[in-house]
């Protein structure tokens, strides 16, 4: 078994995004938090497999994402992880358009915009294949190739989903936008 | 870019046809550097996953097209925005419990194991 304190130590400053991502995941605080006990846990007692000097922080993220798909499919059934449908980027472009001429153009505009509300309803109705991708490159900042690596898929269905996630995303936020009339739908 | 020659070629878009000829409803480019950029090449740009050559393209006709530059910058704010909002501040217990939860471990069931 590993050292516990230098265990302790290394890990310990990655649980704050770890935690967040698990919420986002989980969709509530209860199992976030069960989740990533259970991350670190099993992240302890492979402790001695992790080679020194390699990307902890991509490491255990790999162990949140397996420990997540191992409890779910635990714990429930569910009929198969919905696909997303492309978005046309003119569909995007605008309203993009729209959004741009809303308001000031100020740096944020989108801040004032959205509520974290609407941003975590949105980012929490997407399939969880692209959330997670969208989880660990816009929050946690991490490449392509370290999200490959995570979800252990190719870096080519990393960018797909990434990009549909964050398609579908806008789209979402823009629904919601419309809804509060914050902007109009697009004449055709 | 050579400057035009005496003869202009089929190429050459007339004086003020530029700004019909775009793709990119956004774009104001002309013609032939009339930009049509694909959300997800503007996403491999944003995300550092563009050659070097092609990057440098992308980089210059961000600076050089407004309406690519508005584009890119929403795109930008978007990312900024799902990243401020989707923080959520760690429980203050959290740490002593996953760490005890190892610590307990280590003592072994029942907690009857030695301290170190």
């Amino acid at each position: 078994m590993a050292d516990r304190a230098t265990f302790v130590e290394d890990t310990e400053p990655f649980m704050g995004s770890l935690y967040s991502t698990a919420v986002r995941l989980t969709g509530n605080r209860t199992d976030a938090e069960d989740l990533v006990q259970e991350t670190y846990l099993r992240a302890y007692r492979s402790y001695d497999s992790f080679t020194a000097g390699t990307n902890l922080r991509a490491w255990l993220f790999r162990i949140l994402n397996n420990t997540h798909i191992n409890r779910y499919r635990a714990r429930t059934r569910r009929p198969e992880e919905a696909e997303l449908d492309d978005i046309e980027d003119l569909y995007l472009y605008r309203r993009l358009q729209d959004t741009s001429r809303y308001g000031r153009s100020a740096e944020d505009q989108l801040m004032e915009v959205f509520s974290e509300a609407e941003v975590v309803a949105a980012v929490e109705g997407l399939p969880e294949a692209y959330r997670m991708a969208v989880l660990l490159a816009d929050v946690e900042g991490f490449s392509y190739k370290e999200i490959a690596e995570i979800l252990d898929i190719p870096v080519g269905t990393v960018m797909s989903r990434l990009h549909r996630g964050r398609k579908a995303l806008q789209k979402e936020l823009y629904e919601f936008a419309e809804a509060r009339g914050l902007v109009s739908a697009p004449a055709e | 870019m050579t400057e035009p020659s005496d003869h202009p070629t089929e190429s050459d878009p007339p004086p003020g046809f530029e700004a019909d000829a775009v793709a990119n409803p956004f774009c104001m480019g002309a013609p032939p550097l009339r930009c049509n950029p694909s959300l997800d090449e503007l996403y491999r740009y944003m995300d550092g996953f563009l050659d070097e050559g092609r990057e440098a393209e992308v980089r210059n006709r961000l600076a050089d097209c407004r309406g690519c530059g508005e584009i890119y910058d929403l795109q930008t704010q978007f990312r900024r925005l799902i990243e401020q909002r989707c923080q959520t501040e760690l429980p203050p217990n959290l740490k002593d419990k996953v760490f005890g939860a190892i610590a307990e471990i280590e003592l072994g069931p029942g907690g009857r194991g030695h301290r170190r």
